[in-house]
């Protein structure tokens, strides 16, 4: 490309580009993460809180170590009172203030139509997300290395558990990744609804639960990072390991929401999905079957979240990989194919594979009965969805809302029937599978387990068949896809 | 040689709403073609996905040969898309912009050094290099958002409104800078509003009717009106009130008032045929209008479209002008656009895919 001519006779002199300036960061890392460090570095959020923190906890230190030095005995539990206000301090910081600064991190985007721009580079979706979060993580893991120097500092006031504290430290880092990741993702999904109801309920919970529970039972949490007990330990790297998925699964789902549909996420975030509810489940079998069984749960909502809520259409390109892979492959397309409707299906693989497993591990008829209320759970909203909002755009708030709803509406009733005694409000809203919850439990006293299994298979089981009602029609239309696709070039 | 865009029977549906609704066009390597239509026509859907964010719902759409569905990063590394709206980063220089684009395109080291100098250098941005990028005015934006798109020195150019919202000057300094690039060789596909510029600058026009193609041709034989819809227009100024050339031409239907002017009007006679021009003065002097000055003026490209249009309106939608290279194959375009079979499967029910929030789309409310 020419330079543009300059048509006067003399052309004025320019001084030279500042192009040294952009040799700021090495060309090895994400353009994304680049991009990211040189605004977020900028905003007064971080710069504010990272010399707030600073302030803070200099303060702490300059009252504790005159306290600590005039009573000399009491410097051990100076030095711990100094423990919980640090971690306090940065539980809020990294906790509450650096995830909620993800929350507009893709959603600004589209709103200054920068996306497609982006999306036009060889930046995938995946990379894009990846490089938001990395550079929030990357802006709280400067404010771990600025805390540090306190932590040592409070060493000196004794009492301390160095590497228990140390770790406490980290794995706060980890988790606000994974919270961080949480608000990146649903930044992704356009739905100030759901931003919002992160905004106000879930700061305002960790803003409550930090200084008022987190702080008071540190020494729990201590204990518990001391690694002295085998449990302690295997349950200290599920966290761990949970973190880390969460952290992909949320990035992933906010890939998803920006990508083109020509780009296939769907699969792999499901396979993924499952590798990890399987191996969680008969990992923690050594911790505990009801825990294994609470975590593969767990595991499988946040998998449902996406497969119920995915956007049902994808152009033919997305059928290439399957074709080519022969008439197998082909045939487990139909569950793994982007979209709800073939996230149904793949639903009743979870279904199937959970219960399989356990037969295999020899559960009780109780764990039987949580699986098919917990499934039932997943399915409800996106029974609703079928029945009252089958054209929605936005089936990822709708469904996340219902939930809340029902979890809102299982509580106020579980209060209500434990306050008066009554079982009929219970039985009246049965129709939600969360209230089987509380119901069973009423139950177990007077009923049979096989009847409340029984009950509880019907109602998940019809709200199971609504879904696939609705989802058969267009996984009928998949074979055409695969005909364009095939039509289209060798596959 | 195979042409630079080539559209092929072309469907976007959005719902109920046929967006683009049976598009042909070719556009030959090295050429600046203008597309022209009303908010809503389908020029920033058809742009959209020639520039892989959007999708067809039938039909084909290639850039450079390479299919915009099946190779969308092949395409993606051949065009340089300028939309009609965006904003910039919050804290981000200009430098800094440039190079985060030129970073995510991959350059790197002295490669990325170079070819953010040279945009710099095309665009004249040197002297806002420190400036934030978000506190640019439209002119330096737009010339920000070109050299954006020149980066990776892309073959086609999708243009969607670039000079919307523009002072003077900087209309000026970005068709300067838009010739420059058709000298080069660059295929330019440009949107206006701003009929009068886009026929200096392109050698063919489209123009766009809801969803369909009504007209596809070069700028000059529509100012002469030699093209099937013309007319010929004709200035009329008169010693007296203007309205006395308006309440004549009420009483002459074959001719119409185009515009009411200060000392007259413009008017316009179905046919170019001296002798009925010679006939229509004689009777206007005979019938008392005060004639002083009546002579033949060239037609504009908005008198042209406005033509097209109307004439649209009286005899129905017209089939979509024949493409100039072969039908691709697998897919049977014999038939006109007009005479395309309906989709064989009902419209889907969701949004554009690219964006998940719909706002996304067209943030003017374009389609």
């Amino acid at each position: 490309m020419a330079e543009r001519k300059h048509s006067a006779a003399t052309p004025p002199t320019l001084p030279p580009l500042p192009l040294q300036r952009i040799n700021d960061f090495s060309d090895k890392l994400s353009p994304m993460l680049v991009k990211e460090l040189r605004q977020g570095l900028r905003t007064n959020t971080f710069v504010v809180l990272f010399l707030v923190l600073q302030a803070l906890l200099a303060l702490v230190l300059l009252i504790a170590g005159p306290i600590a030095a005039s009573e000399a005995g009491s410097a051990g539990a100076a030095g711990q009172v100094v423990s919980k206000i640090i971690f306090c301090i940065y539980a809020l910081g990294v906790l509450v203030v650096q995830p909620l600064r993800g929350i507009s991190a893709i959603a600004s985007e589209p709103k200054q139509n920068t996306t497609d721009l982006m999306v036009l580079t060889r930046l995938s979706a995946w990379r894009i997300m990846r490089g938001k979060w990395s550079s929030l993580v990357s802006q709280t893991a400067l404010i771990v290395l600025a805390i540090l120097p306190y932590l040592i500092l409070r060493y000196i006031f004794g009492g301390m558990q160095l590497f228990a504290e140390l770790t406490l430290m980290f794995y706060l880092f980890v988790i606000s990744g994974a919270l961080t990741a949480f608000t990146v993702g649903i930044s992704a999904l356009g739905s100030s609804l759901i931003r919002g109801l992160v905004v106000v309920g879930g700061s305002a919970y960790l803003m409550i639960y930090i200084p008022f529970s987190f702080t008071p039972s540190l020494g729990v949490f201590i204990d518990l990072l001391s690694f002295s007990r085998q449990d302690e330990t295997l349950a200290a790297l599920g966290i761990l390991a949970m973190a880390v998925y969460v952290s992909y699964f949320f990035l992933e789902l906010g890939a998803t929401a920006i990508a083109p549909t020509s780009e296939n996420h769907s699969t792999r975030k499901r396979l993924i999905g499952l590798a990890v509810l399987v191996v969680s489940f008969l990992l923690l079998q050594f911790l505990n079957p009801a825990t294994a069984l609470t975590v593969a749960l767990v595991v499988a909502a946040l998998i449902s979240l996406d497969l119920f809520t995915e956007n049902a259409e994808f152009p033919a390109i997305v059928c290439r990989p399957f074709l080519r892979a022969g008439p197998f492959v082909r045939l487990g397309s139909r569950l793994l194919y982007p979209g709800w409707a073939s996230g149904s299906l793949f639903f009743l693989l979870l279904i199937g594979v959970l219960t399989a497993l356990l037969f295999l591990t020899h559960s009780t008829i109780q764990s039987f009965i949580d699986l098919a209320v917990g499934f039932g759970i997943m399915v409800f909203p996106a029974a609703m969805i079928q029945l009252f909002a089958r054209h929605s755009r936005n089936r990822f708030t709708i469904y996340l809302t219902l939930m809340v709803v029902c979890a809102v509406l299982t509580a106020i009733l579980t209060t209500l029937h434990l306050a008066v005694g009554e079982k009929l409000l219970l039985w009246i809203f049965s129709f939600i599978p969360m209230v089987l919850f509380p119901l069973s439990e009423e139950l177990s006293s007077s009923t049979s387990q096989g009847s409340i299994l029984f009950l509880s298979l019907v109602i998940s089981g019809t709200y199971l068949l609504i879904v696939l009602a609705g989802a058969f029609p267009r996984i009928a239309k998949f074979s055409a896809l695969e005909e364009e696709s095939l039509a289209e070039g060798e596959p | 040689m195979s042409a630079a865009i080539s559209v092929r029977n072309m469907f976007r549906y959005f719902g109920p709403l046929k967006a683009v609704d049976g598009v042909s066009f070719d556009i030959p390597h090295g050429s600046v073609c203008g597309f022209v239509g009303a908010n809503g026509a389908g020029k920033t859907t058809t742009m959209r996905i020639l520039a892989t964010l959007d999708y067809p719902t039938m039909g084909s759409a290639e850039v450079c040969g390479f299919n915009v569905v099946n190779h969308p990063d092949k395409v993606r590394s051949l065009i340089g898309w300028m939309p009609d709206h965006f904003g910039n980063y919050e804290h981000m220089t200009v430098l800094e912009y440039l190079d985060f684009y030129a970073r995510a395109l991959g350059y790197k080291g002295e490669e990325r050094r170079r070819r953010i100098e040279e945009v710099m250098n095309f665009a004249d941005l040197g002297p806002l290099a420190d400036r934030l990028s978000n506190k640019l005015s439209k002119g330096m934006t737009q010339r920000l958002c070109l050299g954006r798109v020149l980066i990776h020195d892309p073959q086609v150019l999708i243009m969607d409104e670039p000079a919307a919202g523009l002072d003077p000057r900087a209309r000026v300094e970005l068709k300067h800078l838009i010739r420059i690039l058709a000298e080069e060789g660059k295929t330019i596909f440009i949107s206006s509003h701003i009929l009068s510029e886009l026929g200096e600058m392109c050698d063919s026009l489209l123009f766009v009717n809801a969803g369909r193609i009504v007209h596809h041709g070069d700028a000059e034989s529509l100012k002469l009106g030699s093209d099937a819809t013309g007319g010929v227009y004709y200035d009329i100024q008169v010693d007296a009130k203007p309205e006395s050339v308006s309440d004549w031409a009420i009483l002459n239907p074959d001719i119409e008032i185009v515009e009411s002017r200060k000392r007259g009007a413009r008017i316009r006679i179905p046919t170019a045929d001296p002798a009925q021009a010679a006939g229509l003065l004689s009777r206007m002097v005979r019938d008392g209008v005060r004639v002083v000055e009546f002579h033949r003026e060239e037609r504009n490209l908005e008198d042209a479209f406005i033509d097209i249009l109307s004439q649209i309106e009286q005899d129905g939608m017209p089939a979509s002008p024949p493409p100039l290279a072969q039908p691709q194959p697998g897919r049977d375009l014999s038939a006109p656009a007009s005479a395309a079979p309906p989709p064989p499967f009902p419209p889907p029910p969701q949004a554009p895919p690219i964006s998940p929030n719909p706002a996304v789309q067209h943030p003017d409310g374009g389609t």
